[in-house]
């Protein structure tokens, strides 16, 4: 009913009081094996194909169709309409398939053109009235400058959600968004898709704003991002930020707009990279010659205001681990400041017995321990016999307090026990000096009492 | 030295189909880092909710606000107001997608008790609010509840929210659509109630609700009572249907969307939209909830026309036959009581204008006997009391419908009370008419009897007093009810004073040719009645 004197109150006012009088409103074997179960599949491919309709004229990238305007009794609508008919839509050979193997069963694919300045292109889908509650897949593809619209690019999203990104995926209110801030001249491909199993209809939603022409800061592309000093903070523009074709989506980790910094990892072991400055929203870390989303190692949200946020991965010497800012800040002032935790050197060391071996003779055991790599403090000699499964320390002997690297040090070891013939271990414990208190990796040698 | 086997033409055909399947799968992609749901930054401006009370569970509601595209919230859940006496947290992920929304339900709750909660984010925690338990299946506890329709926000003041939200003990509180107006830009008849867009897609749709929700009445009544909600037609357009013509597929999602989002309601995972469903409340009564917009076919599109759909009228005919409860109480979006002007019903876009889903209702509730049927209307914006009859214009009164008023929506405009008149004798099962009171109405419900009151107050003064516009009993098994007399005064008597001046109900005709024209009205008013008597006559001889 009309609650605002529209047409119904109005026909039923007049109705009433025209009453009133008032008014009036695969090896052979094998390969023959599969041969079987390859003509039964094509076959199987083939003959249902003949018999249903042809897949949706967007079912290829390709072939992307643009978002449809609509309109409204009320106004202009600014968003617009994108139905993906899924039924007889197929799954992409190019693109993959960014929710795991189950995900994009079915896709079609929708077309943003491209504006002159940067824009933010925002992607919601869920089902219609009527469809289950299951959420869709999106992803979306910012194409590079100058993509051909017949080939277009979609080696890797850049955004890309639904039901296996959590999240708000998979609250009560289940649906999926994309969103990307786009820079001038880029168009934007939309894939929608559903998961095996689903292939009902998905109303997608799009919205897209012209954004202040921001020259991009340094680092908007991964290519150009420049390589940063380890343990040191550095400050990050981030005004201006965009996505571009060498984002690699991680969904449990989405922005709009990203910043990209370069570490070259010296020595083997866990980076930690650290970000202060609350305009940084997410934080991945990749690590290979390029970011791709198969070399995420790790990621982080923003769980607070003022808390850092930081992220630990293993790298090699010589690795590459790449520096992923995500910020949703449009001020193009936003900045934040990153530090890269270097895993400590890690010490190595000689040991070597000094003097007779005879047990008879041996009145106190001096061994020699050679330290290089890093310098260590509290090192501890102990001479070990092996009982049973375990080792009893029978001599104990401690250097002093700091020793350098490339240095030697004679450790006597104090005998606590009366030694006998056999076996015994040489274990030097110590503790590098960069590395906090936290020991080094334990180093021995075996050797044989006479 | 064995000869190296050569493979026949078939096994190559086979192997390259087998290879051409294989690089046909796409790749399965990417690495999906492990992240749990976590509590993240943001800040609580739009107040808390809950709503579809069980026994054991309730639906809770809240909105992050935050430029996160991922976040997410604690729900802390607590016997005593101070959430010392801790008995549920959870941590809630939200994100873009669902613009803030936070809901969850939480299960392994008492039955029949209060509850209290507040969400809690990295930076912020939310108001406290309460919520309510339904009592257990068996028991027949004595229940109070109320509800109202059409909020139209720029017209006048949420008043009736506000006494509804201090109202102590409230087991459920009803909108019964319109909870909501699409139009805008609107300038606002009281000071401060502008709506400066009009709903026309998913952001103006957010951002509609959004402001309606900044009503303080609004947000306390949300704060302190559960509640369910039907939808309407102006949560998405002004009187849509499939074909009238249809909103956009882009627009009514969006309108559904933005309600979800908005209100403690869960999602049915076979149906995205479903809001028909029934809440419960012991032994004394049974909510059964109407989506009369979402379904309607047969708009002169060759259809049949239906109002609510074969599933829905399926399930609330079953509803109706396998409920338990003494009272079976309908959350019904449209009139369905007819309202004739002569012989013609007056609005097609009520029950009026779906006669055959009627009938079937009607049938189920005269064939099997059906006691104590109570349809608690919104849509017209007028207060009514109406018998339902057996056959709709004509029978028994096999149940009864109160039509709520609304909040603020402007009603039929009268003049003098000849419209109610008109009505009132035009329509002899409708025994109350009043298009110019605003308000609610509070339902109290026992085994022995149903007592319905319908409180009014001057939507154009925030925080006016509320009185009572009338008040009804209605006893078990009766399927009837009496007008209450004590301290209410006569129909219309207790309305506030109306916005405009046209709207000002009179007892008597202040001039000469009102009294005129009163009289040329009563006249024609005789006439169309013995018209209808010969009609009805001449009906029963046939």
């Amino acid at each position: 009913m009309s609650c605002h004197r529209s047409a119904p109150v109005a026909a039923l006012s007049a109705a009433l009081l025209t009453l009133s009088g008032v008014a009036a409103a695969a090896a052979s074997a094998l390969v023959l094996a599969l041969t079987a179960i390859a003509a039964a599949s094509v076959l199987m491919l083939a003959l249902p194909a003949a018999a249903q309709a042809a897949p949706p004229a967007n079912d290829a990238p390709a072939g992307a169709t643009a978002f449809s305007a609509v309109s409204a009794e009320n106004g202009a609508v600014a968003e617009r309409e994108g139905l993906a008919e899924l039924a007889e839509a197929t799954p992409d050979a190019g693109a993959p398939r960014c929710l795991g193997a189950r995900s994009f069963a079915r896709t079609v694919w929708f077309r943003v053109p491209a504006a002159s300045a940067p824009q933010l292109v925002r992607v919601e889908g869920t089902g219609p009235s009527g469809a289950s509650a299951d959420v869709p897949d999106l992803a979306a593809y910012v194409q590079p400058a100058a993509a051909s619209a017949a080939a277009p690019l979609t080696a890797e999203p850049q955004a890309c959600d639904g039901a296996a990104a959590g999240g708000a995926a998979t609250s009560a209110d289940p649906a999926a968004a994309v969103e990307l801030r786009v820079p001038a001249g880029r168009d934007v491909l939309v894939q929608a898709g559903r998961s095996e199993g689903q292939s009902e209809r998905i109303v997608l939603d799009l919205r897209t704003e012209a954004l202040e022409a921001l020259p991009g800061p340094i680092g908007d592309e991964a290519t150009f991002a420049p390589v940063i000093a380890r343990e040191r903070a550095v400050a990050v523009p981030l005004g201006g930020a965009t996505l571009t074709q060498e984002d690699p989506a991680q969904p449990r980790c989405a922005a709009a707009g990203t910043v990209w910094r370069r570490v070259n990892a010296k020595r083997d072991g866990t980076h930690t990279i650290t970000v202060r400055g609350d305009a940084v929203g997410a934080l991945t870390a990749f690590v290979g010659q390029a970011p791709r989303a198969d070399n995420a190692l790790a990621c982080a949200n923003r769980t607070s205001r003022s808390a850092p946020l930081s992220v630990s991965v293993p790298a090699k010497r010589r690795d590459v681990i790449w520096v992923r800012l995500g910020t949703e800040a449009m001020s193009k002032d936003a900045a934040a400041r990153v530090t890269v935790a270097s895993p400590a050197p890690e010490p190595r060391f000689g040991l070597t017995l000094l003097g007779s071996r005879k047990v008879a003779r041996l009145r106190t055991v001096r061994a020699r321990v050679s330290v290089s790599g890093a310098a260590v403090r509290r090192l501890v000699l102990r001479l070990q016999r092996r009982a049973g499964r375990r080792f009893v320390t029978v001599a104990v002997g401690r250097a002093a307090a700091v020793t350098r690297s490339g240095r030697k040090v004679t450790v006597t070891l104090e005998r606590t026990r009366r030694l006998r013939r056999g076996a015994y271990r040489l274990r030097v414990e110590a503790s590098p000096v960069e590395a906090n208190g936290r020991p080094a990796r334990a180093s021995g040698r075996t050797i044989r009492l006479r | 030295m064995s000869r190296p086997k050569i493979l026949t033409r078939r096994e190559l055909v086979a192997a390259g189909s087998l290879l051409t399947a294989a690089a046909y799968v796409p790749p399965a992609w990417g690495r999906l880092l492990a992240e749990k749901a976590f509590v993240g930054p943001g800040t609580f401006e739009d107040g808390v909710a809950s709503g579809e009370p069980a026994p054991d569970a309730v639906t809770f509601w809240g909105r992050l606000t935050t430029e996160r595209s991922r976040s997410g919230a604690k729900l802390i859940v607590a016997e005593d107001e101070g959430l010392t006496r801790t008995v549920a947290t959870v941590v809630v992920p939200t994100g873009r997608a669902i613009d803030g929304a936070l809901k969850t339900r939480v299960t392994g709750l008492a039955p029949n008790r209060f509850y209290f909660y507040l969400w809690q984010s990295a930076d912020a925690i939310s108001p406290v609010g309460r919520t309510k338990t339904a009592p257990v299946a068996d028991s027949d506890v004595p229940l109070n509840l109320a509800y109202s329709s059409c909020q139209n926000y720029p017209v006048g003041f949420f008043n009736g929210h506000v006494e509804a939200a201090a109202l102590e003990d409230l087991d459920l509180y009803m909108f019964l659509g319109d909870y909501t107006y699409e139009y805008g830009p609107r300038a606002g008849k009281v000071p401060g109630r502008d709506k400066p867009t009009p709903s026309l897609d998913l952001r103006s749709h957010r951002e509609t609700i959004k402001l309606y929700r900044a009503d303080p009445g609004l947000r306390e009544l949300h704060r302190r009572h559960p509640i369910v909600h039907i939808w309407d037609d102006h949560e998405v357009a002004d009187n849509y249907t499939e074909n009238n013509p249809a909103p956009s597929t882009l627009q009514r999602t969006a309108g559904y969307r933005a309600s979800f989002e908005w209100l403690p309601r869960m999602v049915m995972p076979s149906d995205r939209f479903r809001i028909y469903r029934e809440t419960i409340l012991g032994r004394q009564a049974e909510v059964i909830l109407l989506d009369q917009r979402q379904y309607r076919t047969g708009d002169g599109d060759g259809q049949p026309r239906r109002l609510l759909g074969d599933a829905q009228l399926q399930h609330f005919v079953d509803r109706l036959k396998g409920s338990r409860a003494r009272w079976k109480i309908v959350a019904n979006g449209v009139m369905i009581a007819p309202l004739k002007a002569g012989v013609a019903p007056v609005n097609l876009d009520q029950w009026d204008g779906y006669p055959a889903d009627r009938k079937r209702v009607l049938d189920t509730i005269a064939d099997n006997v059906i006691d104590d049927v109570v349809f608690l209307t919104g849509d017209i914006h007028t207060y009514m009391a109406n018998q339902v009859l057996r056959n709709a214009d004509n029978g028994l009164p096999i149940a009864t419908e109160y039509i709520g008023g609304s909040i603020t929506s402007e009603g039929l405009p009268d003049s003098g009370g000849v419209l109610e008149t008109a009505v009132l004798t035009g329509n002899p099962w409708i025994k109350q008419f009043n298009g110019a009171a605003k308000g609610y109405a509070q339902v109290g419900l026992t085994q022995e009897a149903a007592r319905v009151t319908y409180r009014v107050s001057d939507i154009t003064r925030a925080g006016a007093p509320h009185s009572t516009l009338a008040a009804y009993t209605q006893p078990a098994g009766v399927n009837d009810f009496t007008r209450d007399a004590g301290g209410v005064g006569p129909v219309n008597a207790a309305a506030p004073a109306a916005p405009t001046g046209r709207e000002v109900r009179s007892g008597a005709a202040p001039t000469a040719a009102l009294a005129k024209r009163r009289r040329r009205y009563e006249k024609h008013v005789a006439r169309d009645l013995a018209r209808l008597e010969r009609i009805q006559g001449s009906r029963r001889k046939r």
